[in-house]
Formats: C-alpha cells, structure tokens, sequence
C-alpha cells in the first residue's frame, strides 16, 4: 500500500511538470502584458513611461528566454520560493496559503452535504424504482441540475433578503461555523446533489439485479438490511469516486460562488490573476490545484479497499 | 403415504411483455414429502428455476406468479404475510442458487455472510452466530473453517462457494433445501462431492431436498423421485427407478437416450431431440411437445394431456401423454 501510495506520487512529478510548462507558455505567449496592466490600474493618473516599463520588466526577470525563466522559476521552487506576485508584489506562497484552506474547506462542506443528502435519497429512488417516490426524486433533482450556480447564488441572496429583513448580507467568510457558509454551501452543492442522486439511483438498481441480493431475500434477511448491508456497500465504490472529482472542482475553484458570495479562495485568486496576468500566482494555483487533484484521487484509492476488498487484493499485486 | 411437505397445484407464472403476459409455467402440479428428495429436471428455460424461486417469492421483475397454490406445512407460501413469509424463507426453507460466484455478497466476510440466517431467524448474538457459522463451515467440509470466516468470497474457490452457499442454506436447519442447478457451475470431480455432501446431510439432518437440474445422470444417483419439466408443465413424474426403467413420455425417453454411454471401446454418437422448445407466449394449443414429438397424432395437437397414472404402473408413476408408455411402432 506505501509503495503504492509512492509510486503514485512520484507518477505525478513529470506530469505536472508538463502541465506548468504548458501553462508558462500560455503566460507568456498569450495576450495580456502584466507590467502594463500595473501602470494601467495604477491609483490616480500615472504617466505611461515605456522607460520605466521595461526597467521594471528588465528587474523582474522578464527579458530573459522563455526557458531560462522557466528555469529560473523552477529553481526557485525547489528552494521553497514561489516568487513575488507581479501585480502586488506580495509574496505568492501567503497569498495561496490565505486561499486554499477557505476553497478546501468549503468544497470538504459541500462534499458532506452532498453525500449526506444525495446518497440516501438515491437509495430510496433505487429501492422505489418507478413509483411516484422515485419520480419526485429524481425529477427535483433533475430540476436542481439545470440550474447554474451563477443564476441560483443571486437568486437565493437576493430572495433571502426579501424574504428575512432581519438578515444580514451573507457576503464573506467567517469559517466552517460561521452562518454565511450556508448559501453558498447550498449553491456549491445543487448540482453535485442532483449527480450523485441519479449515480446512485442508477447503481442501486444495478445491484439490485444482482444474485447476491436474492441470496439476502433467499436468507430472510428484512428488506432494510438488506438495503443497508447488501446494497449500500457496492453502490459506493462509484459514488465515493464521483464524489472525489466533484470536490477537486470545488477546491480548484468555484468561482462564481466564492465571487458572488464574497469567499476569499482560490477560483478569487485564479480570476484575479488571470485578469492581471500574473504569472507566477498562475503557477502557483496550477501546482497546487494540480497536488490537490493528485491527493484527492490517491483519498478516493486509499478508501477503496475499506469498501470493496477485492480492491485491496489487486493493489497489494502492484 | 407418508406426509406432505410442500404441494404445488395448479401454479402458474407469467412474464410481462411489450404483447401482454406470456405464461412461462402452465398449471405446474408437484410435491414433496418428508425426508424425500425431488429432483426437478428439464432443459433451460423449462420453468424449473422460475416454479422454485416463486414459492419464496423470488421471483425477478416483471415475472409473477398468476395463480395457484403451495402449501407448506399446511399454509400457503404465495398467500403469505412479508413478515410471514421472511421466517420462512431461510428459516424454514433454505435456498442454494446455481452460481456461487455471483450469489455470494463480494464485500462481505463469509462469517458475517453465514451468521445472516442465525441473527434474523434465531435471534443470535453476532458473536454466537459467528462460532456457528464456523461449525457450519465444517459441516459442509471447509478445512481451517474458522480461519475461513475472516475470508471474503473472492478468496475461495467455486466449489469451497458453493460448500459457502449451502451452509448458508442449512444454517438453521430447515425442512426443505431446494438446490437449484447447485453443480453447473462447478467442474465434475467437485460436482460429485457437492452431491455427496448434500446426500450426507440430509441424512444427518432428515430434511426434504429439492434439487433442480439439467442432468439426468447426475440426479439418479440422489434423488427419490423425479419431476420431468417441458416448456413449464410436469410431464412426467415418477420414483427414479421406474423413470429410468419404464419412462412414460416421449420427452423422458429422448432426454434418457441423450444420457452420454460409454459401451466397450466404441462411443455411439449421441442422440438429441429435435427441434427447439416453445417460446414463452407461443404455446401449441394441444400438448407443449407434440411439434416436436416423433408420436404426435391428431388428438395431441387439439387437446393438452392431463397428467395421469400410467398404465402398468404404479400409482406414483404419472405422466402427461396421450400415449404414455407406448412404443413408437404401437403408436403408428
């Protein structure tokens, strides 16, 4: 299983490598020119001087070949050293360790809502398959599913503060207890909710089907244990699966609920930096969005054998 | 006569299609005495497992049962409350199904998997249903059967499976064990060992065994009595000895002749019938057989036989067919 885990890690090096290469050159070549962009949001009316411009660009490195920067970034990571951001000159390692743990804390919330709501209500529309219960199910969640987080987050604000004048603008992050957490909570999860509701839906009618279920009934096993012990399990394998990609698209950025809502995270970050081209905050967000998929998928691998033993046969072979 | 078990009259099972029903079973009579092995026989498709799985409402979706009775013990399993009906099935007839490698849960240990009947039926705690299931494991002759309940299905061979299977059938000692196909899926050598197991225990345990099958050879060997199945109809039922020496029905004689026999050195090649059985739905109006019954006359086209003591015979001897019991050259 270390070993596993390992190899696993060491396979992710060379790709993200790639990936960051990929990126830099998107950086560099692309549109947007960062020490413009700073004289251009500049405070007040401040001469465009081409002198000083590429003074500034001259100190920071940015005159060199495209592969000797890349190389020089390179370096600098290896030493710890994320760089400066080139639009504020902040340290990039603060401004991603200020973000990252809002963006993974709220995409673990909204992980645990979904699972919680999403699964028993899937199990209860595969369980009635094709009864009205079933239907009901599965059309809200159907009805969930088309709608974007950027209509129902407004949406939601706006009718809530109509509807509750008492209520104060949930605009912000106070952290996992704090009450403005729970809009976005709700937004982040709609959709995720109506995925994992028809995934499970669909696997429990499959295991349904099985003849290890028969054997259950065959046994006088009551229908309930049957549900719990006999279903449930194998539906999960999936389901935990799914559930691992939709929290790496949460933590990597959800970005319109975290710029409706106010969230200091990384899908604000990422935007920021998109718009003022700059670089390195890209690559910082690109590597550690890049880990965090690594790590979630390696989570999802390391709860596979806890739910299906066969699992842990095949990986101790590897 | 000695006492009934289970009775089956008139049982009939249909399947939804896009066209209506179609009936699968027509009118299925058979029954079981205590302590008495039944061996129901037919090719695939005939019924055999559908009649079986219906008395435990076991049924898959879109098949029902559209009438008749099955007494057992004197009441009737299709009439059964939910509540009723779960203290039998496991409790009171146990169940060991055709594929062991499918019918076993593959995320749970063999122990929790075999203590299943011994909570729900018997009220054990986990701990005591766990040191049963260990010596019902080596009841069905499972080497280092404590060990073997921590194992996961996947772990053990088919046939150790399918030994996994019918502990878990017997596990709490009930009057019926019906064994559908329980060796098809396992190779010979472990299919004799599966029958002469079963043989040992209902020995040791006195129960009634219905034991579903394909294969003549294989059920002469182990059962009392034998049910012949054809396209969901018993045509031919009768204690194995008098089905082996003086069968009745066509059919019964095409499936003997198809028995493989080795004689001295030379193989004859075998014998098969002709023809396919009829589709669900498609039923002859007469006898289900007659299209491919090398007897059919006129009357076995109109009129469907009804199942009747042969002549000559013994009572017990019954079978469904214009001319039971006759040659080829009295018929003609």
């Amino acid at each position: 299983m270390l070993r596993y885990i390992a190899m696993r890690i060491l396979l992710w090096i060379p790709s993200v490598l790639l990936v960051m290469l990929g990126v830099y050159a998107l950086a560099f070549y692309g549109a947007g020119d960062p020490i413009k962009l700073i004289f251009l949001r500049a405070p007040g009316d401040v001469a465009y001087d081409p002198v000083r411009v590429e003074a500034i660009r001259e100190s920071a490195g940015l005159t060199k070949p495209f592969l000797e920067q890349f190389a020089n970034y390179l370096l600098n990571l290896l030493q710890g050293n994320f760089g400066n951001s080139l639009n504020s000159g902040r340290s990039v390692w603060a401004m991603i360790s200020a973000a990252a743990p809002v963006s993974f804390k709220l995409g673990l919330c909204a992980i645990v809502v979904t699972a919680l709501i999403a699964v028993p209500l899937g199990l209860v529309a595969g369980l009635n398959q094709n009864t009205k219960l079933d239907y009901t199910i599965l059309g809200s969640a159907l009805f969930l599913w088309a709608i974007p987080p950027y209509v129902a987050g407004p949406l939601l604000m706006v009718g809530l503060l109509l509807i509750l004048p008492g209520i104060h603008v949930p605009y912000g992050w106070g952290g996992v207890f704090d009450a403005r957490i729970i809009l976005p909570l709700v937004v982040l999860s709609f959709q995720p909710i109506a995925l994992i509701v028809r995934q499970t839906r669909a696997a429990v009618i499959e295991v349904l089907s099985e003849d290890f279920v028969r054997t259950a009934r065959a046994k006088g096993v009551p229908e309930l244990f049957v549900a719990l012990k006999h279903v449930l399990r194998p539906v999960l394998t999936p389901v935990v699966t799914q559930l691992g990609l939709i929290m790496i698209t949460i933590i990597n950025g959800a970005i319109f609920v975290e710029l409706v809502f106010g969230l200091p995270g990384l899908g604000r970050l990422t935007v920021q930096a998109l718009i003022n081209s700059d670089y390195p905050v890209i690559l910082a967000i690109t590597l550690i969005g890049s880990l965090l998929v690594m790590l979630s998928n390696l989570l999802v691998d390391v709860l596979y054998p806890l739910l299906d033993p066969r699992a842990a046969t095949s990986m101790k072979g590897r | 006569m000695s006492e009934r078990l289970l009775d089956v009259t008139d049982l009939s099972i249909e399947i939804e299609t896009r066209s209506g029903p179609a009936t699968i079973v027509a009118g299925i009579d058979l029954h079981v005495d205590k302590g008495e092995t039944l061996g129901i026989v037919g090719e695939s498709g005939c019924g055999k497992s559908l009649t079986m799985l219906s008395l435990l409402r076991l049924l898959p979706n879109k098949i029902r049962v559209a009438g008749g009775r099955a007494e057992f013990q004197g009441r009737d399993l299709l009439k059964l409350s939910r509540r009723e009906l779960r203290q039998v099935r496991g409790g009171r007839i146990g169940f060991v199904f055709q594929d062991p490698m499918t019918s076993l849960n593959p995320v749970m240990k063999i122990g929790a998997q075999l203590s299943e009947p011994l909570i729900y039926h018997r009220d054990m705690s986990r701990a005591d249903a766990w040191k049963r299931s260990g010596e019902l494991l080596r009841l069905v002759g499972i080497p280092g059967a404590e060990e073997r309940l921590h194992s996961y299905p996947h772990e053990l061979s088919g046939g150790m499976r399918q030994r996994v299977m019918i502990a878990a059938g017997l596990a709490c000692e009930p009057e019926l064990l019906i064994a559908d196909e329980p060796t098809t899926a396992l190779d010979v050598t472990i299919q004799a060992q599966i029958v002469d197991l079963v043989k040992e225990l209902r020995k040791r345990l006195g129960m009634s065994v219905v034991w579903i099958t394909h294969d003549l050879a294989l059920i002469a060997g182990l059962a009392d009595r034998i049910c012949v199945l054809y396209a969901g109809t018993v045509v031919e039922d009768a204690p194995v000895d008098q089905l082996f020496a003086t069968p009745g029905h066509p059919y019964t004689r095409g499936l003997l002749a198809s028995i493989p026999r080795v004689s001295g050195s030379t193989m004859a090649r075998l014998s098969s019938i002709g023809g396919t059985p009829p589709e669900p739905g498609r039923r002859p109006s007469g006898c289900a057989f007659a299209p491919r019954c090398p007897l059919a006359q006129e009357v076995c086209r109109q009129n469907a036989p009804a199942l009747q003591p042969m002549q000559g015979s013994s009572n017990a001897h019954r079978v469904a067919c214009h001319f039971a019991g006759r040659l080829m050259s009295e018929a003609a």
